[in-house]
């Protein structure tokens, strides 16, 4: 009893570190992303307005943005705003940024679980064959993930839209939802070809890890001793795989900064209005509060994915939990 | 080492079992598509993002707002004529059966049509004409709204509007102004009902027009739908449903409808057309009032130097870029105005492609021996047609004969902030732009006022009296006569005029592209 409760604390306590750190993070992200938007050349008042506009006009409207204030001023307006859970006003839409922003994460979560999902399959499958006794299948899985880890995301979502969308029409063409199809079912098969997409690399990086961890464990002693007292070859496989995830865990906690990278792409192709897709509209209109919001919205999300992988690989592996590795 | 492979071949199996049943699961509940009996036509639009869609606003999302949101939900007092697709664009009457302007062109007096209703059921008469109006002008206004009544620059000329009976309002001008009917053309009319009940905030979630289409549904970012006027009050759409799809992607585009997910796809590849055309599809394209050129910096060196621009001129093979680089989605142009403008007059196509006129000239402005020169352009959005093989093809055209170019791209923003800022280290810029309205050229052209350091006296002389000139013969006379001028200065280096080429499926029937940005979707049927 004693023993399972400091180790209770102790995991507490990792949590509410890794949270801290979290805020942390969260913190130096915003100061970024507010002044690198306006380190870009570009004024918004005279994108709204137009080139045709008198100066007097734009200063105006700069003045009804607040972006003629200090700012430090605007930095630290923005910051309280964020806090009390308001993220600003996109001017480029006239909406809210939260009733933008909303809508977009639904689509770039819904992607990004998708891809993580098939990224999981692709990375088990790959990682068994790349350590299987068949030469020619390890060579060819070798093959396979040389092309998944080094082909651009812009460049597969590309050939797959041709390919799967175009030629053989087997998924829809982007978007997602179309005429006369809807609901999960529809939902799903929109998905499928960015997904796979955003999957191909990660995958292929979860498999390098797998096969890394399943060929360490290969090189003792431990299965065989395993197999001496006389564990089937499925349990066999749930301990080299036990022993293989919280590795796996921390590469797709990573790889997701990578996936939110590549949706700027993918969701471009497939025209999936997700964040990264919105990201790209907000910087080119120069929308500040819009960027910020999304970038800030963007972060948030890869700083939390990482702490849920520290945290699951805590719960997995004893020895993070107590600081032991 | 048995065991492992055992255990590989199993968890193999497992996972193709999931996948298996995951895409059986997904096949299944994709079979209950049903073909919809009404007319639904979708278009796959370059537009990146949807605007505020509240009048004025619309044009955040630039021109194509316009095109494909504003003008199927509101009207204004005129349009452009679109209706004869081999004439260039005039005005024609919209809300306003018919005007009077006084002789000092400072009244116009609009008779409006009758029996026209708002979406939302209300009347539209003059009282409403007289709200919107002062909506746009009036800071007090309670519904003033600085970002929607800025893109309405005509009426900075009003000076006081009356409604003279339910169905007559006059304007009074403050000084007067010629292109006062053209420029009405998008001051868009909202029902006041919908303004008092729901504000400028309801507008621009749920706008409430006199037009064609009824606002249907917006899902963020995605698309934007429309529905069938039934009680318009002109001649009703064919189509039940308009649904306007954001794809800002070129090739994403083409996927989409070459796939079924959309029928119409507009600003489509030019090097997809053939294929296309192949495919079954139809391509439209018509040339328009689109200039594509280089806006020479003429204030600074080489550019001062009247030879050196018509050097320019005369280096480039404008066909070879027109026919070959972009199949024929563009026509050359030789001088100021494109051949679909109200101002074109063929004699001034000055320039042809001449290397050696363009090698002796340079000579003799003293560049025997070649020069540098840097270009900014944008590469992408709103009308930017390929900009970027495009550069490359004059860059190389140029370097033959001793000009050699440095490409400096920017996005749309870029070169906004460049040109404002005047610290742009550039002896050119490229964008592309419509003359279709000379009451904005101030920026392009007007001597003090536009960011090429161009200035002709001449020119800034009958462009002034063309503002005040109500004749329309003369007013265009006045024009061709400027623009003339223009070209012979080689103020720009003129290159082709676009197209707009779209591509449709064949079964949309009914649609003639018009010389114009602008389109009618009246006709436009689906017949399968």
């Amino acid at each position: 009893m004693e023993y399972k409760s400091i180790t209770h604390n102790r995991f507490f306590r990792f949590v509410v570190g890794r949270l801290a750190f979290t805020a942390v993070t969260a913190i130096f992200v915003a100061v970024v992303v507010f002044f690198a938007i306006r380190l870009i050349p570009g004024d918004p008042a005279l994108l709204i307005l137009g080139l045709d506009s008198s100066p007097e006009e734009r200063e105006e409207l700069r003045g009804v943005m607040g972006l003629d204030r200090p700012l430090i001023l605007q930095f630290v307006d923005w910051g309280v705003r964020v806090l009390g859970g308001d993220l600003g006003y996109a001017y480029s839409q006239s909406r809210d940024v939260l009733d933008v922003v909303g809508p977009a994460l639904t689509n770039t979560l819904l992607l990004g679980g998708a891809a993580s999902l098939i990224a999981v399959v692709i990375g088990v499958v790959m990682g068994n064959l790349a350590t299987s006794r068949s030469r020619a299948l390890r060579r060819i899985t070798d093959w396979f993930e040389a092309i998944f880890l080094s082909a651009p995301q812009y460049t597969v979502a590309l050939i797959l839209l041709i390919a799967f969308a175009v030629l053989v029409p087997v998924f829809p063409a982007g978007g997602l939802s179309s005429r006369g199809s809807d609901g999960p079912g529809a939902l799903a098969l929109h998905l499928a070809l960015p997904a796979i997409s955003l999957a191909l690399a990660p995958g292929a990086q979860m498999a390098r890890s797998l096969k890394t961890s399943i060929s360490t464990l290969q090189s003792t002693e431990l299965l065989p001793a395993l197999e001496a007292r006389g564990l089937s070859s499925w349990r066999l496989a749930v301990h080299s795989h036990h022993n293989a995830l919280p590795p796996m865990i921390t590469v797709l906690g990573i790889q997701v900064g990578g996936m939110l990278g590549g949706a700027l792409f993918v969701e471009q192709i497939f025209s999936i209005p997700g964040l990264g897709a919105l990201i790209v509209q907000s910087v080119n209109l120069r929308d500040y509060q819009l960027v910020q919001g999304v970038a800030f919205v963007i972060a948030i999300i890869f700083v939390l994915v990482l702490l849920a992988a520290d945290v699951i690989n805590a719960l997995l592996d004893p020895r993070i939990r107590v600081g032991k590795v | 080492m048995q065991h492992t492979s055992r255990r590989s071949r199993r968890l193999l199996g497992a996972a193709a079992g999931t996948i298996v049943a995951a895409l059986a699961l997904v096949g299944c509940s994709a079979g209950g598509e049903s073909a919809p009996d009404e007319q639904e036509l979708v278009i796959g639009s370059q537009m990146a993002s949807l605007p505020s869609l509240d009048t004025g606003a619309i044009t955040l999302a630039g021109y194509e707002g316009q095109r494909l949101i504003g003008n199927l939900v509101y009207e204004g007092l005129t349009k452009r004529d679109v209706s004869d697709p081999d004439a260039a664009a005039g005005v024609a009457p919209a809300l306003a059966e018919s005007w009077e302007i006084s002789d000092d062109g400072l009244t116009y007096t609009f008779a409006l049509q009758e029996g026209v209703t708002f979406h939302d059921g209300t009347d539209f008469d003059a009282d409403a004409v007289v709200y919107n109006v002062n909506r746009y002008t009036d800071e007090n206004d309670p519904h003033y709204d600085a970002a929607v009544g800025t893109y309405y620059a005509v009426l900075a000329y009003v000076e006081s509007v009356e409604a003279v009976d339910d169905s007559t309002v006059a304007f009074t001008l403050n000084e007067p102004f010629a292109f006062f009917l053209a420029d009405l053309y998008n001051v868009y009319f909202a029902s006041p009902e919908s303004l008092d009940a729901d504000g400028n905030e309801g507008q621009a979630k749920n706008p409430v027009g006199t037009g064609p289409f009824v606002f249907d549904e917006l899902t963020e970012n995605q698309s934007i739908s429309f529905t069938r006027n039934d009680d318009y009050w002109g001649e009703a759409a064919e189509l039940d449903r308009i649904s306007v799809e954001l794809i800002p992607d070129p090739a994403a585009r083409t996927a989409a409808l070459r796939s079924g997910r959309v029928d119409w796809i507009e600003a489509a590849l030019p090097d997809d057309l053939a294929s296309l055309e192949d495919a079954g599809f139809v391509s439209t394209g018509n040339p328009f009032d689109w200039e594509w050129s280089w806006q020479l910096f003429t204030d600074v060196a080489p550019f001062d130097d009247i030879r050196v621009r018509q050097a320019m001129n005369y280096a480039i093979d404008r066909e070879a870029i027109a026919n070959d680089l972009l199949h024929g989605t563009a026509v050359p142009a030789y001088q100021f105005f494109a051949e679909a403008s109200l101002y074109y007059d063929e004699a001034d196509d000055l320039y042809s492609y001449d290397p050696e006129m363009a090698r002796s000239l340079l000579a003799e402005a003293g560049y025997a021996d070649g020069l540098d020169i840097t270009v900014g352009y944008i590469t992408a959005g709103s009308g930017a047609m390929q900009a970027k093989a495009m550069n490359e093809a004059l860059q190389s055209q140029l370097a033959e004969v001793g000009i050699n170019v440095t490409l400096d791209p920017v996005d749309f923003s870029g070169m906004y902030a460049a040109l404002g800022e005047g610290n742009t280290g550039w002896n050119a810029a490229n964008q592309a732009f419509s003359l279709e309205q000379p009451s904005s050229w101030s920026w392009s052209m007007l001597c003090g006022t536009n960011y090429f350091g161009y200035c002709n006296e001449e020119f800034d002389a009958l462009h002034a009296e063309a503002l005040v000139t109500s004749d329309d013969a003369e007013r265009a006379a006045l024009l061709t006569e400027a623009g003339r001028l223009q070209t012979e200065d080689a103020g720009w280096m003129y290159v082709v005029n676009d197209t707009a080429p779209r591509a449709m499926a064949s079964y949309v029937k009914g649609f003639e592209q018009p010389k114009s940005w602008w389109i009618d979707f009246t006709n436009v049927s689906i017949e399968e």
